[in-house]
């Protein structure tokens, strides 16, 4: 199991070490630096063994975060877990920092002493831990408070304590979804994708049972096989009604179900009942988490579609056109898009004219950049570009593919959400007295095309 | 001035350190940490550091356990004033004190800590608070790090694994992991027994418990071996919902546990395909992770392509490399890409690949352009396409894409020949720029290869050779052939002159030896006969590959095994990158069923870790001769009156004096031995029983006539056979080498004497990807003087899984060596990879000549000669029931000759003469006891009840009853057949049923959870208890009938007065932790077992429990009748005697099968012999004192069904048994009661040994 953790600046200078077993040393320490961090060769690969010691390491803005092992350990989990650790330092205080490392390494030792016992890690739950490791000093707790402090870091609802209380019951749904597309230059789609989650916000009283539903292929022909269970019509319109118009319309632009390739969720999802009935059900987690991460391949609607027409004049010259086109309901509106489209780095001049928008020529990232704050739907824009290039062979120019940037507020696949029912038998709440909000945003993921 | 600085702030420190304000105390211990961390020694502030433990600060208390942890080691002494404050903490009410302060004591490695651990820590194990607990878990792993002894000693083990029971799923999976982690350590101890019940539990808990957890128990259950596919596919079925897990390690150990398990399961039936369509989208998921995550994924997705390509042969797109992808994950991908190409998508690749090889990183770009070369070996239509892509490539000019190219474009000429040679031109242009030596080396080859038609062939060569000093190696030695190739094709004037000049420079200049040699044999080559050159020079060459770059499979099977680890990530074993710790290598579980020599090899690697071919043949005959070596000299059997000696005699000089009585003996045994395991049909019962390595499995001895027996009984049927010559007997073939010793060879073979030759046969197997040729043979000096008459003769090449026999007659004319023991040959084979050595054991009656036959008068001369200490006794069974005539011809076929035949005192006597190759006799008596078999069949009944559970006497024999599983008891009347009365009241099937003493009342439980109390005259149900939770598998009344004891698979044995109108137990005895499977009754005890391993006795006139733990599932219990010993059924097919005073185990009795049912045993009345049933239909007979197996009763011929019940007859030697629907009655035989020593035998053999002896001139 994991025998160490180290925390480093960029200057290769040891922030946090926690050692757990025996078989790793100080020298773990040393050799980490002078063979990964000032290497003269960058490494190349994500795990190394050095001296028959494996590191693996990751780098947060300048800090490097490294777990080291002796044995044939699980290599998944470790990275999953360095993953982990930064998401619980980063809820604790912000944003990883040498300083903030510095500043909070008490709290970072307390916390990897909670988090990895004799290299295994425990549990993991920012929203537990903060529940008992607090940098306030110790409270004077109730033996009943304790009891359940360490109910909620061994229990099976290990994400949620018991006695919740909201005067308000409200939930917030966020679908957010990113559309990755390798599109070739003659327009033809390589490869596409949508990575979408599901982020849910509750503040919900109690315990309370969730049921979620969603358009799901197989979910809904499930439905319409046993009439028996119709869905409920007071459900449905409260997901629908319940926030931005948005949802209204997309349901006009989508088909009724999709296929979704493969999803996961959230560890508070009852996996064995998702797997027999496909039904999702839970107890969430109080306040903000994500709930369940999908992907389809199939009917992804495209929101943008870049053309691009590039021309070499001679070795001096180029021409560069790219045409924008929007392909959604004209009545939605695409918000900060941004188009980067590459440029030989020999250039030495830049002229630009655009329909719409602004664009810019970055010499320090060899690019050009246009920007439109808006662009309605089934809208077209084009961009022309004048290049002069100072003559150079030494280097072949590789032409990196034009990548897009955007925001719709709908998403591409044609998800939507069905219901979201809220049961809590002991307080007696009822499900239409919760307050359910649902967004759909659909945000661009790698969306390129080659020039 | 820096030191004296330093010096400064550790003063400063210690001042802080000892203040009296708190705040100031805390920041200078956060100092210290801190000083710590940049790896500053601060270890002089221990004492103050210490003081500031005692403190209810938590904060301040961890960072000073923190200090502790690093410290500690450096000052043992002063760390030892910590143990107090931990010893209260432990005790402390908070639960989160409690649990910190026991998980710092285990990360203090002082042994004198350790000694005042275990207290807090047994008391923390059974922490009525779950966060203590899994704590506890984790810190014996701890513990058994610093000190195994102890961990062992004060049994925490046990409680441990008591744990994986908890009913928190943190405990569980914590313990899981502690335990998997022991075993790891220590795996010669079975310290982690995964058995169905435990995967069970980890199944459920597997749902619970957080994702580390599930982490933890995934892994766990990767090392289960299923019992069969259903066992494997219920598994599955369990763990596919994971893969919709967030966590990917959660999902990469689903999918490990999943691709070994597949192994088990018909690759053809619908479920396999299945789970593939399961498989395949958890796994393109992973792909959009983080990028190090990423890593891990791909390096296990490029495994499971390898050895199912089928998962992902659709999802090609996700591969595609994108623009922002680290370097590494690019790499991975287009490996993966090449892995699943095919016809059918052939296109889209290229035109990715092409892309690729535009791109700026030189390696990437590299890959890509050899990527396209793969392509185009590997699917042929799209070979011109990828020829002409890379031309493009080439046209570009890059360099290092050039030269790439121009590598892979080497490997497909050599695919396909002749094809593309239109090309050749467009590759000289490009010949100045090649720089790199592999590149110039390949296009040289080209250049020779195809000299013929490049009409400046000799110029471009002569280029090259004019910087021949300043080449790379391999650019030389490729020069050096291109030019004699091009000699050989057109000897015109230029290229002779070329090749002196290469020849030249190649034989005198150079000092590299491989270039010399290559070039003095072209020389003289070309000198004596250019013909035979140009045979050998431009010879056809192999064709090439398609699937050069995949992992050999034993490594890729291993591999599997560690997706998710490491190992799968290095795509090496663990044991090249893990220091010291004993690695156990894994290995795929095999189907059952498929059963050849290799997996078996393989199954049981899985099982038995200490899996080593090799070395089992030699231990095991070690063994053997070990046994004997304790029989013979002390024979304690014929103190039994068991009349078998023999002697050993005319030793001879120059022999130690035990080697050859104990080989022999070793051999004699073997060859009369018999083995009922081994014997009677029961070769599916070595496949189930795994643990056993799967050549010679028997215990007792190598059963050489044993199959020679069964061959007879096969053949023949009828008795009077006649023997035809070829009836010999051989041992089946044994693995000799196996394939990863030979590098993919695998050796099986055996010996044989036929025709008075002594033959060697083997079977060589070809297990590498690559062909074998130029086989070779030799056998070291030997004690027989063995060696091969003629060189062997294997045909070659052998291609891959490609298998040949082959066959060596031997002839002992050799050189005398004597090696040990006596039988081993040591052998070396030699193929064109390298030589393997190994050793063989050459059974013994292959060394029987067939003129050993002995005049009557010197045979009675010789026996006498023979001294005392010379002889050797054994006893033999015969399980077969041939007759003597049979048994002395079977004898004579394999030159064991029979000299007279007598008989005395009934007893038939056998006396028989061997001859060995180096002429020593062997002069043997066999005494032969007619026997019968002891058990008889007396009667026989349908019962017409369904499948019967059970049978049961009543107190005086006269009755007896069953329960069946059409929900009825009936009454019988054995000894006549007779149903007297039928007992209804269970809605479900009857489990057990007891009769009180006065046979007024009966008792049953069943699986309707119900346990009835019935009056046999009126079949009424007089009392209904229905308070279990689970069926019930036992009832038993007391003595005055006036209590019912009830045991259930609920895990609570319940306590019902009969007397009482109330319907509630009386006493819940609920101590089991699992299900409570048999009880049985003492005279003031009450005996239970259980499923948790225990046996438990409870005694009722002082209110004790007594727990043994046993190790093993039980599945029944017996009291003996003297009330001393009590014997418990296993669910590993072996029944133990322990003592019940001090919990001893005395005996435990084996060779019968057990592994699935609940199978009960009885003991005879005296005690002496005990009864069980068997799961292949058998009824087995031992001797309690000596364990031996004294009769195996078949109870029907084709019907192999458990037999899971019997009940021996209170007062006489009767048993009733039932099979499927059928009562049975067995009777022992008489007149083995009578002479109680001789039952276990019923034939008794005597056999001498005698005396080696090198015979000048005959024996006279």
């Amino acid at each position: 199991m994991i025998g160490g953790v180290f925390i480093y600046n960029h200057k290769g200078e040891v922030l946090i070490s926690r050692v757990y077993r025996d078989d790793i040393g100080r020298n773990a320490v040393d050799a980490f630096r002078v063979n990964v961090i000032h290497a003269r060769q960058q490494s190349r690969f994500p795990v190394v063994n050095i001296a028959r010691t494996s590191f693996f390491y990751t780098k947060r803005s300048n800090i490097w975060l490294c777990a080291v092992a002796k044995q044939n350990i699980n290599a998944a989990m470790v990275f999953e877990f360095l993953n982990k650790m930064i998401d619980i330092m980063q809820s604790y205080f912000g944003k990883i920092s040498e300083e903030n490392v510095k500043n909070n390494f008490v709290l970072i030792y307390e916390l990897l002493d909670e988090i990895l016992d004799f290299g295994y890690p425990q549990n993991s739950d920012a929203g537990v831990l903060k529940s008992f490791i607090t940098q306030q000093g110790v409270r004077p707790v109730t033996r009943e408070e304790q009891t359940n402090v360490t109910s909620a870091v061994t229990g099976q609802i290990g994400w949620r304590r018991e006695g919740i209380k909201y005067r308000r019951n409200e939930l917030f749904l966020d679908v957010i979804e990113s559309v990755n597309l390798l599109m070739s230059q003659q327009g033809q789609v390589l490869s596409t994708h949508v990575a979408g989650r599901v982020a849910m916000k509750s503040y919900l009283s109690g315990m309370p049972e969730c049921k979620f539903g969603i358009n799901d292929k197989i979910t809904v022909e499930n439905r319409t096989k046993n009439p028996g269970d119709s869905t409920n019509p007071t459900n449905n319109s409260t997901a629908n009604n319940s926030t931005n118009p948005t949802t209204t319309t997309t349901a006009a632009t989508t088909k009724t179900a999709i296929a979704i390739d493969d999803c996961q969720f959230h560890q508070c999802v009852k996996l064995s009942k998702f797997e027999s009935e496909h039904s999702i059900s839970f107890i969430p987690p109080d306040g903000e988490f994500e709930l369940m991460r999908y992907r389809t391949t199939k009917d992804i609607s495209l929101p943008f579609r870049v053309i691009p027409l590039v021309r070499e004049i001679g070795r001096t010259k180029m021409e560069v056109k790219v045409v924008v086109k929007s392909n959604f309901k004209p009545t939605l509106i695409g918000q900060k898009i941004e188009i980067r489209i590459p440029i030989p780095p020999n250039t030495c001049d830049v002229q630009l004219l655009c329909m719409k928008g602004k664009a810019k020529h970055k010499s320090s990232d060899n690019a050009i950049v246009w920007k439109m704050k808006r662009m309605g739907g089934m809208k077209e824009s084009q961009l022309s570009a004048e290049i002069e290039l100072t003559p150079n062979d030494k280097k072949k120019w590789n032409r990196p593919p034009i990548s897009m940037s955007f925001e719709v507020p709908f998403a591409p696949s044609g998800f939507k959400v069905r219901y979201l029912k809220v049961f809590e038998h002991k307080l007696n709440y009822s499900d239409s007295e919760t307050i359910k909000w649902v967004r759909y945003i659909g945000k661009s993921g790698l969306y390129e095309t080659r020039s | 001035m820096d030191g004296e600085g330093k010096k400064g702030e550790i003063y400063e420190l210690k001042a802080e350190l000892n203040s009296d304000k708190r705040d100031r105390r805390k920041e200078a211990v956060k100092k210290v940490i801190a000083s710590m961390t940049v790896g500053k020694d601060v270890s002089q502030l221990f004492p103050d550091v210490i003081n500031c433990m005692q403190t209810d600060n938590l904060e301040l208390k961890k960072l000073v356990y923190l200090y502790l942890m690093n410290y500690a080691k450096t000052q043992p002494e002063m760390a030892i004033l910590a143990v107090n404050t931990f010893a209260k903490d432990c005790n402390d009410p908070n639960p989160l004190i409690r649990a910190l302060a026991v998980r710092t004591m285990g990360c203090i490695r002082v042994d004198k800590i350790t000694e005042h651990l275990c207290e807090p820590l047994r008391k923390c194990l059974k922490d009525e608070d779950p966060y203590v607990r899994k704590t506890a878990a984790v810190c014996v792993a701890k513990l058994y790090d610093i000190n195994q002894q102890l961990v062992d000693d004060q049994g925490f083990l046990d409680m441990l694994r008591d744990l994986l029971s908890d009913s928190n799923p943190m405990v569980v999976a914590n313990a899981v992991a502690a335990l998997s982690e022991i075993s790891e350590q220590s795996p010669q101890i079975k310290i982690f027994d995964l058995n169905g019940p435990t995967v069970n539990k980890l199944l459920t808990a597997l749902n619970e418990c957080t994702e580390w957890g599930q982490v933890f128990i995934l892994d766990a259950i990767a090392n289960y071996s299923p019992r069969d596919d259903k066992d494997a596919q219920s598994i599955c079925e369990r763990i596919t919902p994971r893969l919709a897990h967030a966590n990917s390690a959660v999902v990469l150990s689903a999918v490990k546990v999943l691709m070994k398990f597949l192994e088990l399961i018909d690759q053809n039936s619908e479920f396999v395909e299945n789970l593939y369509r399961k498989l395949a989208p958890p796994l393109v998921t992973l792909l959009s992770t983080e990028p190090e995550i990423q890593y891990v994924a791909l390096r296990n997705i490029n495994l499971i392509v390898q050895k199912r390509s089928d998962i992902l042969k659709n999802e090609m797109k996700v591969f595609f490399v994108k623009y922002n992808d680290p370097i590494y994950v690019k790499l991975e991908k287009l490996d993966i890409m090449i892995r699943l190409t095919n016809a059918t998508n052939i296109a889209q690749v290229l035109a990715e690949l092409k892309e690729y090889a535009t791109e700026v990183d030189v390696d990437f770009v590299r890959k890509a352009v050899r990527a396209i070369g793969r392509c185009a070996i590997k699917v042929e239509q799209a070979a011109e396409r990828c020829v002409s892509t890379l031309i493009d490539l080439i046209q570009t000019k890059v360099n290092y894409v050039v030269q790439e190219a121009i590598i892979v474009i080497k490997d497909i000429f050599r695919k396909y020949p002749n094809k593309y040679e239109s090309i050749i031109a467009t590759l000289c242009e490009n010949l100045d720029s090649l720089d790199e030596p592999e590149a110039r080396a390949s296009m040289i080859w080209i250049v020779g290869e195809y000299a013929e038609r490049i009409d400046n062939a000799d110029e471009l060569l002569e280029g090259f050779l004019d910087g021949f000093k300043d080449e790379n190696n391999q650019v030389q030695l490729q020069l050096l052939t291109a030019i004699v190739k091009l000699f050989l094709k057109k000897p015109t004037e230029t290229p002779q002159e070329l090749v002196t000049r290469v020849l030249t420079v190649v034989t005198q200049e150079t000092d590299n030896p491989d270039l010399r040699d290559r070039g003095y044999i072209y020389w003289r080559l070309l000198s004596t006969d250019p013909k035979a050159a140009k045979e050998v020079i431009l010879a056809e060459k192999p064709l090439i590959s398609e699937e050069t770059d995949l992992l050999e499979p034993t490594l890729l099977d291993e591999l599997i095994c560690h997706i998710g680890t490491l190992a799968s990530v290095y795509h090496k074993p663990p044991n090249t990158f893990v220091e010291g710790r004993f690695a156990t290598k894994k290995n795929l579980p095999l189907r059952s069923g498929v059963n050849n020599n290799d997996s078996d090899n393989m199954g049981n690697g899985v099982q038995s870790p200490n899996y080593q071919q090799q070395v089992v043949i030699n231990n095991n005959v070690g063994s053997l001769i070990d046994d004997f070596d304790i029989l013979g000299p002390m024979p304690n059997t014929s103190s039994q009156g068991i009349d078998i000696f023999s002697q050993t005699q005319q030793q001879q000089q120059q022999r130690a004096p035990s080697a050859i009585p104990n080989l022999l003996d070793d051999e004699l045994s073997s060859i009369l031995g018999i083995d009922s395991n081994m014997g009677n049909n029961s070769t599916s019962n070595m496949n189930t029983n795994t643990s056993i390595p799967p050549n010679r499995a028997n215990t007792s001895g190598g059963n050489l006539l044993d199959d020679l027996f069964g061959d007879l009984n096969l053949s023949s049927g009828a008795p009077g056979i006649s023997f035809s010559n070829n009836n010999t007997f051989a041992m089946p073939k044994e693995v000799w080498l196996s394939a990863p010793k030979g590098k993919g060879l695998e050796v099986t073979g055996t010996f044989a004497r036929r025709n008075n030759q002594i033959f060697m046969e083997m079977d060589f197997t070809n297990k590498a990807l690559q062909a074998m040729n130029d086989f070779a043979l030799q056998i070291n000096r030997n004690s027989f003087g063995l060696t091969p008459t003629q060189p062997l003769h294997v045909p070659s090449p052998l291609f891959p899984n490609q298998t040949v026999s082959a066959q060596l007659v031997l002839n002992n004319t050799g050189p005398i060596t004597k090696i040990d023991p006596l039988t081993n040959l040591q052998v070396a084979i030699k193929n064109n990879l390298d030589v393997f050595y190994l050793n063989c054991i050459v059974p013994i009656h292959v060394y029987f000549v067939n003129d050993g036959e002995m005049d009557k008068m010197t045979f009675v001369q010789t026996w006498h000669d023979i001294p005392e200490s010379n002889e050797v006794r054994h006893q033999l069974q015969n399980a077969y029931d041939l007759s003597i005539d049979d048994l002395q011809n079977k004898l004579r076929l394999n030159n064991i000759h029979t000299i007279t035949r007598t008989t005395i005192e009934q007893k038939e006597m056998l006396y028989q003469t061997i001859k060995l190759t180096n002429g020593i006799f062997i002069l043997i008596e066999l005494k032969i006891t007619p026997g019968n078999r002891t058990i008889a069949l007396e009667r026989k009944f349908p019962a017409a009840q369904g499948a019967i559970r059970c049978v049961r006497y009543n107190i005086d024999g006269t009755y007896c009853l069953t329960s069946g599983s059409d929900r009825t008891i009936k009454l019988w009347r054995p000894d006549s057949s007779l149903a007297i009365k039928t007992y209804t009241g269970h809605s479900q099937e009857v489990l057990d049923v007891h009769s009180s003493f006065d046979n007024s009342r009966l008792c049953s439980g069943g699986v309707d959870k119900r346990v009835l109390y019935i009056d046999v005259m009126s079949g009424k149900i007089m009392k209904k208890y229905q308070a279990h939770a689970g069926r019930v598998q036992a009832v038993r009344f007391n003595e005055e009938a006036s209590i019912i004891y009830s045991a259930s698979i609920d895990g609570t044995v319940k306590i019902w007065d009969v007397k009482s109108r109330d319907y509630d137990p009386i006493q819940v005895l609920d101590d089991a932790k699992d299900s409570v499977t048999s009880i049985s009754l003492g005279n003031n005890e009450l005996l239970t077992t259980s499923l948790d391993q225990r046996v438990r006795i409870y005694d009722i006139r002082y209110g004790k429990l007594y727990e043994d733990y046993i190790g093993h599932n039980l599945t029944y219990i017996n009291i003996s009748h003297d009330q001393q010993c009590f014997l418990v059924g296993t669910l590993s097919s072996q029944m133990m005697l322990f003592d019940k005073i001090n919990g001893k185990l005395l005996q435990t009795f084996v060779d019968y099968t057990n592994n699935t049912y609940m199978i009960e045993n009885a003991l005879s009345n005296d005690d002496q012999f005990i009864y069980s049933g068997s799961e292949d239909g058998r009824l087995i007979c031992w001797n309690l004192l000596t364990a031996e197996q004294i009769c195996a009763v078949e109870h029907e011929v084709d019907n192999r069904k458990s037999v899971n019940t019997l009940s021996h007859h209170p007062k006489d030697e009767k048993l009733l048994t039932a099979q499927e629907g059928n009562i049975y009655i067995w009777r022992k035989t008489d007149e083995i009661i009578e002479e109680k020593p001789e039952i276990k035998k019923s034939f008794i053999t005597e056999k001498k040994i005698n005396p080696p002896k090198f015979v000048s001139g005959g024996f006279e």
